[in-house]
């Protein structure tokens, strides 16, 4: 009856170890998951909206508010990274901005990198509009008039001078704004876009608020969600079938998605673990 | 044995393993690529145990963080909304917000301290006037709304929208009546309430296991870097 | 005086606030957008809170010697070479000391700050975060059990929503997933929801009517 007692008492290192294995594993095999990521339903409206942007019309631009700190980014970069590839392929224009302060400078590194990588031109296909204080007063005012909110982009440069802004006012100029968030920002996008603007409003979170989402996903206050790292690789996908088919880009999501199955799994199988070492001592006392 | 030994010897098989790294695998050369290394398996070291260098790491970053937050409030709050407007083009009513917002420095001064209230009084008030009416309607007025059991929903074919709604209802009014009666031990609807914890279990429940999805995916993302970016291992 | 001003300034500024809401007229218009705008304006100094207190904090634990006072200098450290490296590198036009970066010249602090957040900053924020999958995994394992009818559903609830992401392409189980998200979760994230708001109302026209003091702080 030792062994089950011992079950229920495992160090807590070897779960760490465990842990790093199953994860540094799939990553260095490059294991492959069996049949095509398919895509949930959420994730679809999301890129559905973004394929039925005109780049020409009236709301032909996204607004990207990249509301993270360091803390969530690897969970929210995928996302991003793949959202802003969809919108360079098909030539939307993209207003970049941030409600928490750090957020500001991700946007840069990662619309930088992936710009050169398109042959995108600053101020022509996007803009770095930056981070403002107090983000009720941010999203309202930019019903009014962006430039009211943003005189000058991140660099000080105004952003009448820009010609990515041309023609773009308020939300009314806006097709979709999307927020990549890894705390409650996007309630502050249904609460004061979405109500007042009547703009559509998609979010990218950590799995962390998936659950919280449904009810706005219910009430259509949300367009579409992108769920976690998951949704990322899912999007990664949709994105890769439709323009960079012959194209080798990286597709950070769809790496991680076999080591995420596989820790899971683990998780899963320590918790069972639990249990059985449990109801096992607990009939025998 | 003694105390420092395990320490020295985690540290020594430490440089081999980067000293192998560095012979025989593609490692990158950047200088930065390896700062960023260091620094994050300076702070999984808290999973041996609490060190001194994942102290150090640590307060560098909450250093850094407000340094940064210190430098971009300058540059694209006070100097682009406030002191560029007022200076350079010459919008002298600015004048009274940046003087309701200097208030905030009277915090330091322990004489006139109770004049920080003045402007967070004024955000709180503005901030509260504006929310109230907007989150009325986002949430109770829409959210009840899209909860309504529609006539088609009930398709002849499919009528599981229309039981699904139902449910739903339930699960809504029962979970409200968990919150708002279940303190009271014999109230009349604390059978109601029962039935609202089955429906926020199961919620909490699906809640958790996203959160463990959530952590691991963050793991991976470092693990990623560590072997993509810093080690070269897996493909570029 | 120290508490009827600020109690006067709220209860005006949040009734006119609402009032507003309901009057679209142009003069309403403009009020709301200056109000926003000088919102904006004051909240870039509140900063200056955080800051100091940060600062007093470390600087008392220097001073005291107090326990794990020797970190204190670092942090203090770290906040004012990332404060200077961006107070001079990001200004507009800046370029100062050139340095030739992949063909192009910016100035070394321009550099040296984009370097400290991207290759310190992330790295740091985002390990800290991850080291949470081994605690949540060691944790789920040590007190994840099904003792009575509410840790199963718990229990059962957290695998198949897992589960559901891992068999998502192979198994109907992602339908099962997607169903209990979007009906029996959607049901208490919205009785949630509306609970909350309610409270959230209440607490915000308390504090308009002056009844919630918590921000006023101290007794003086």
């Amino acid at each position: 009856m030792k062994f089950w007692e011992r079950l229920g008492k495992i160090d807590r290192r070897i779960i760490y170890i465990v842990l790093a294995v199953v994860v540094i594993i799939p990553l260095i095999l490059t294991v492959k998951l069996p049949g095509k990521v398919r895509a949930m339903p959420r994730t679809k409206d999301v890129f559905d909206h973004i394929e039925n942007i005109d780049p020409n019309g009236k709301r032909r631009s996204i607004l990207i508010s990249v509301d993270f700190d360091p803390q969530t980014e690897p969970e929210l970069k995928p996302q991003l990274e793949a959202v802003v590839r969809h919108a360079f392929a098909r030539n939307i224009p993209l207003l970049v901005m941030a409600l928490p302060i750090q957020g500001t400078d991700i946007g840069i590194e990662v619309f930088t990198r992936l710009a050169e990588e398109h042959n995108k031109e600053y101020g022509i296909d996007y803009v770095i509009l930056g981070w403002k204080p107090s983000p009720v007063a941010v999203i309202l005012g930019m019903g009014n008039f962006i430039e009211q909110v943003f005189p000058t982009d991140y660099w000080g440069t105004p952003l009448s001078e820009l010609p990515v802004m041309e023609g773009i006012r308020n939300y009314d100029d806006v097709g979709l704004v999307m927020d990549f968030t890894g705390s409650s920002f996007y309630v502050y996008w249904v609460y004061y876009a979405h109500t007042p603007y009547d703009v559509p409003v998609a979010t990218g979170v950590t799995s962390v608020s998936v659950a919280d989402i449904y009810p706005f996903l219910g009430s259509k206050q949300f367009i579409g969600m992108l769920a976690g790292m998951k949704a990322g690789a899912e999007y990664e996908r949709l994105v890769k079938d439709k323009y960079y088919q012959d194209q080798d880009i990286f597709l950070r999501g769809t790496q991680a998605l076999p080591a995420l199955s596989a820790s899971l799994l683990v998780i899963i199988l320590f918790v069972i673990l639990g249990n059985i070492s449990h109801f096992a001592t607990r009939r025998k006392s | 044995m003694k105390k420092w030994v395990p320490t020295v010897i985690f540290l020594a098989v430490a440089v081999v393993l980067i000293v192998l790294a560095i012979v025989f695998l593609p490692v990158s050369k950047s200088v930065w690529v390896w700062i960023a290394a260091l620094l994050t398996l300076a702070i999984f070291s808290i999973l041996y145990r609490d060190n001194p260098i994942y102290r150090i790491a640590e307060h560098i970053f909450v250093g850094l963080s407000l340094g940064y937050g210190l430098a971009m409030i300058w540059h694209l709050a006070l100097w682009q909304i406030a002191l560029r407007p007022l200076f350079v083009e010459g919008r002298f009513i600015l004048i009274i917000p940046i003087a309701i917002g200097l208030l905030y420095f009277t915090r330091l001064i322990p004489k006139v301290s109770w004049l920080v209230r003045i402007p967070i009084s004024i955000a709180l008030g503005l901030g509260s006037g504006i929310a109230i009416p907007l989150i009325f309607q986002a949430t109770i007025f829409e959210q009840t709304k899209a909860s309504l059991v529609l006539p088609e929903m009930f398709a002849p074919g499919n009528p599981w929208p229309g039981i699904w709604a139902i449910i739903l209802i339930i699960g809504i009014v029962t979970t409200l009546a968990y919150f708002f009666f279940s303190r009271k031990e014999k109230s009349v609807l604390s059978p109601v309430s029962k039935v609202g914890i089955i429906f926020i279990m199961l919620g909490f429940g699906a809640t958790f296991g996203l959160t463990v999805m959530s952590r691991v995916s963050l793991l991976i993302g470092r693990v990623q870097f560590l072997l993509r970016e810093w080690l070269g291992i897996i493909a570029q | 005086m120290k508490r009827r001003i600020p109690l006067t300034l709220t209860l005006v500024l949040g009734i006119v606030m609402m009032i507003q809401f309901f009057i679209p007229h142009q003069f309403s218009q403009d009020f709301k957008n200056t109000a926003l705008e000088w919102l904006r304006v004051i909240g870039g100094f509140a900063f200056i809170i955080g800051l100091a207190s940060f600062i007093t904090h470390h600087y008392t634990k220097i001073k005291h010697k107090k326990e794990g006072w020797a970190y204190s200098p670092i942090a203090l450290g770290a906040l004012v070479v990332m404060a200077v490296v961006g107070l001079i590198g990001r200004s507009p036009n800046m370029n100062w000391i050139p340095v030739t970066v992949q063909g192009q010249q910016i100035s070394v602090f321009t550099y040296l700050f984009s370097n400290f957040f991207t290759h310190m900053m992330i790295p740091l924020g985002a390990t800290m975060f991850s080291v949470l999958a081994f605690y949540i995994a060691s944790a789920a394992y040590r007190s994840f059990r099904a003792k009575s009818l509410v840790s199963i559903l718990l229990l059962v609830a957290a695998f198949v929503i897992m589960l559901a992401i891992i068999f998502y392409n192979v198994l109907p189980l992602g339908d099962l997933g997607e169903w209990l998200l979007s009906v029996p979760n959607m049901a208490a994230k919205r009785g949630i929801l509306l609970g909350a708001s309610l409270g959230g109302i209440a607490t915000s026209l308390k504090i308009i009517l002056g009844i919630e003091r918590g921000y006023l702080g101290g007794t003086k």
